[in-house]
């Protein structure tokens, strides 16, 4: 034991020494970017500073002219720009000007016609906006430099998303770009009170992460709670909105994910209405949803398209499915292991009859059929589409037909690994669904040594878990754990839109009121 | 120290208790299901003069259809053994050790006794072994065999995989009784009915059927005076003594009407019975009452049941037919056989408990001295498309 602390006290001071010096290099950067503060008057300083920076990349281009007999000249990165617009409304408005000596504010507004423009005095400012994408224009014997805003850049169109198909509902999917996953937003909510608020995130990469919220139906405190939590992460970069979400969970080793992500407009426009908050991470089709519970994971967009009377059942379907999916195969092997009085006759013997040539306990058959299942989806996942088929093919006929011919494995464990497999695949978010399929391995292992006893103990630990978790301050089993009576309309059944009358209590802010009561149809 | 030392202790103490359970309790009861004996069936016989001999049916692995492999065929799928011993615990014991699978008693359906044996020796000891074992249940079915149970076990039927299998589905079609374990042993207790279980013997027509193999018959009742068979009947007072029992289920009445050739059958659809107690001035009298509702499933008779007259007739002629059942089953238990098994007992203690009292202890000769009263009642509800010989003779 002492040992064990020593160990620990030696990593905790070497874990603060090397904060420490991150801290001081930080500082030293900082120092650094201050110094060459302000822009020199003499061009060709500037653009050779700007050269430097950028360590003579070969896609910055600087293309020198004149305006009357003063030079200019301006920056851009070539693959970011729009280069047939920098020289029909920049180039050729200013090369054709005969009056010298401009004021750079005139030139903005009589010459320039680019709607996103502005002025910075700083070298560093230039920086930053070259790599974001914009162009810099320099002109001799000005302490400031004009940047404008022209970007484009190849982007993927606007397609259906793979993951969560639908029958029914719109089939855009957000893509890559982050201003054009705005405007799929702002196309749903025609409203001034949707709120988008950019900030940068990543040190080097420079990622923009944005907030949306409905004003005055998101919780304020939620908003500055998303707002303060996205402002304390602090790394090099964001390749994709999973980064973000693992630096903003309320439980980071929970196996239950607390972000809800999804690909679709739709989904994000609903959920705002109810008061969440959405966190758009630039380069990532995924948009998450703060906060989230456990139910909105098994929910699909579709419930709300269909009738509510489907709507309700598919949920109910869907929570049979969750339970199958922990639990079927640890039942199966404390059944049989444990509790074979528990079975029918019948069937106990025709399980028994068939166990008969399998050379491992029940146990070590599920396990090894499980891992079997994982492998060929995980295969099956990362292969080209016309591989996959094949992997298909081969696990169908080994484990389904090879194995059990064989005795390696009986007729009724298939089934069962496959009925749980397919069971998981029903639940509509597949971070959700991959988490249980995964929480059901430990299940096994204590049904195979402590019986249904064991099985208890573990959805025991789990209840108790989920009971636990937060989601951006919101219980993850809200609105059932704490009961929320009126919130059930949409847990445990999909109440008809005419019912829908408030938000729930634990997301909507001050607008209670969704809609006018006493719409139920019917003949006048 | 600092949270992140008191975290990692924590983890590590809850993490060494996990693995301690989950290591020294590792699986203590664990028993593979091939490792395991099926027990479906236990006969019980007379063996010397106080010993018994314990047969048991058990299932052979690899026999079902679903199994594929080996076996099947028309091969038997199970095998009887048998062990002797002074009592269930030991005669089972002598016979584990002719098993390497342990014997499961989990999916045990039946348990049959020797006529002979429940004569002499009664049911209740071997029972009882029954009742306390965690792996058997009490919701099995006893029955009583003419001849040696062992045979009973042995005989191979031409529908069902076992003899257990045949029972258990017998013993559901409601023809005769239908008693479990848990039945006998609350009948035992003497505030209740006298028991009754099942009679079967090996059928002994084996006009039909396949070389080696036997149909089991239903033969009636037998009757118990306490722990031990007193007197049976057979299966017509059976069917009788169900009414007694509210246990009727899909009867076939047939009547021959007066006023003309041919019959009449009826099948009850449903059929309720009650047992009302009274007292009057010192006189004991009981009112069985009968209700049922039937259709009229064959009509070989000239008769328009359709006519609101001829039908109450046919009805009233039911009525009667069910009657002399019931007054069959009486004189034959209360002259016969003395034993209380059509439930005067139980409906006297609920309804008058001090006076019942009184004659607790010898109720099986004051029974007899009771008065029965009859109030049948038939509701014919559907005649059926064709009622009457007119309309098939167009």
């Amino acid at each position: 034991m002492r040992f064990l602390k020593r160990f620990l006290q030696k990593r905790q001071q070497k874990k603060q020494q090397r904060l420490e010096k991150q801290k001081n290099q930080q500082q030293q950067m900082l120092q650094q970017m201050a110094a060459d503060i302000q822009l020199s008057t003499d061009i060709n300083e500037n653009i050779k500073n700007i050269q430097e920076s950028f360590h003579q990349s070969s896609d910055i281009l600087f293309r020198t002219f004149s305006i009357g007999s003063s030079q200019a000249c301006i920056v851009y990165v070539s693959g970011l720009t729009n280069e047939d617009r920098i020289y029909e409304n920049v180039l050729t408005p200013l090369m054709e000007a005969t009056e010298e000596a401009h004021s750079l504010q005139e030139l903005i507004e009589k010459k320039i016609s680019v709607s996103e423009i502005k002025q910075v005095q700083t070298f560093h400012e230039v920086i930053n906006d070259l790599a974001g994408g914009f162009q810099a224009l320099l002109l001799e014997g000005h302490q400031s430099a004009i940047i404008i805003g022209l970007p484009k850049w190849e982007k993927r169109s606007i397609e259906e998303p793979t993951a969560e198909q639908v029958v029914r509902g719109p089939r855009e999917g957000f893509t890559e770009t982050i201003d054009d996953n705005i405007s799929m937003l702002r196309r749903r909510i025609r409203s001034p009170r949707l709120t988008i608020q950019m900030k940068k995130s990543g040190a080097i990469t420079n990622t923009a992460v944005v907030v949306a919220y409905i004003n005055g139906v998101a919780n304020d405190k939620l908003v500055t709670e998303v707002n303060s939590r996205l402002d304390r992460i602090n790394i090099d970069g964001v390749i994709d909105s999973g980064y973000i979400e693992e630096l903003i969970e309320d439980n980071p080793y929970s196996p239950f994910p607390q972000v809800l992500n999804t690909e679709r407009p739709d989904v994000i426009a609903a959920y705002l209405l109810e008061g969440h908050v959405a966190v758009l991470v630039d380069g990532s089709p995924f948009v998450m949803i703060v906060p989230t519970t456990i139910y909105s994971l098994l929910q699909s967009s579709e419930d709300y398209y269909e009738r509510y009377i489907i709507g309700t059942i598919i949920r109910w379907m869907r929570y049979l499915f969750v339970v199958i999916a922990l639990l079927f195969p640890s039942l199966y092997v404390a059944i049989l292991t444990f509790h074979q009085e528990m079975l029918p006759t019948t069937l106990i013997l025709s399980i028994a009859d068939s166990r008969e040539m399998v050379p491992f306990p029940a146990l070590i058959e599920a396990l090894l059929m499980e891992m079997m299942f994982e492998i060929l989806r995980e295969a099956g996942i990362r292969l080209p589409k016309q591989v996959g088929q094949a992997v298909g093919i081969v696990g169908a006929l080994i484990i389904g037909e090879a194995a059990v011919r064989a005795g390696i494995v009986s007729a009724p464990m298939v089934i069962v690994v496959a009925v749980t497999g397919i069971s998981s695949f029903a639940i509509p978010r597949f971070n959700a669904g991959i988490s249980i399929r995964m929480l059901r391995f430990p299940i096994i292992i204590l049904a195979g040594s402590l019986g249904l006893l064991g099985i208890m103990l573990g959805v025991i630990a789990i209840v108790v878990h989920l009971c636990s978790l937060r989601s951006f301050g919101m219980p993850y089993l809200g609105p059932l754990a704490p009961l929320q009576l009126k919130d059930i309309k949409d847990v445990l059944m999909r109440a008809p839109r005419w019912k829908m009358d408030t938000r729930p209590h634990l997301t909507g802010g001050t607008d209670r009121e969704r809609q006018a009561s006493n719409q139920q149809p019917g003949p006048n | 120290m600092s949270i992140i030392t008191d975290q990692w202790k924590k983890y590590c103490v809850i993490g060494g208790w996990f693995l301690v359970i989950l290591l020294s309790s590792g699986c203590w009861d664990r028993v593979e299901v091939n490792d395991i004996a099926f027990v479906l069936g236990t006969g019980i016989d007379y063996y010397g003069e106080k010993e018994i001999e314990l047969s048991i049916e058990v299932k052979l692995p690899g026999t079902t259809e679903a199994g594929g492999m080996g076996g099947g065929n028309g091969d038997q799928p199970t095998f009887v053994q048998s062990a002797t011993g002074k009592t269930v615990a030991e005669a089972i014991a002598n016979l584990q050790m002719r098993f390497p699978r342990k014997l499961f008693w989990g999916h045990n359906r039946v348990i049959i006794f020797n006529e002979k044996f429940v004569r002499e020796l009664g049911v209740k000891q071997e029972l009882e072994y029954f009742s306390r074992s965690p792996e058997a249940r009490t919701r099995d079915k006893v029955f009583v065999t003419q001849g040696k149970a062992k045979d009973l076990l042995t005989a191979v039927q031409h529908l069902e995989d076992s003899t257990a299998e045949t029972l258990r589905e017998l013993s559901g079609t409601n023809i005769g009784l239908d008693v479990s374990i848990r039945d006998v042993l609350l009948g035992l207790k003497n505030e209740e009915t006298e028991v009754a279980v099942p009679m079967i013997a090996v059928s002994a027509d084996t006009e039909g059927t396949a070389e080696g193999k036997n149909e089991i018959e239903l033969l009636g009742t037998a009757v118990f005076k306490g722990n031990k068979m007193s007197d049976w009947m057979n299966m017509r007072l059976t069917r009788g003594l169900l009414w007694f029992k509210n246990e009727i289920n899909l009867a076939t009445v047939t009547i021959a009407p007066e006023v003309d050739d041919g019959y009449i059958s009826a099948l009850m659809i449903d059929a309720k019975s009650e047992l009302i107690p009274e007292i009057h001035d010192g006189q004991w009298k009981i009112t069985i009452k009968a209700i049922s509702e039937d259709d009229i499933i064959q009509n070989s008779t000239e008769l328009d049941l359709t006519e609101m007259d001829v039908l109450q007739s046919v009805e009233r002629q039911l009525e009667v037919e069910i009657k002399n059942r019931l007054v069959e089953v009486v004189d034959k238990v209360q002259q016969e056989i003395k034993s209380d098994v059509l439930g005067f007992n139980e409906a006297f203690r609920r309804e008058y408990p001090e006076q019942w009292h009184e004659h607790k202890d010898d109720w099986n000769q004051f029974f007899t001295t009771i008065e029965v009263d009859y109030d049948v009642k038939v509701y014919v509800r559907r005649l059926g498309l064709s009622t009457g010989k007119q309309e098939s003779e167009e």
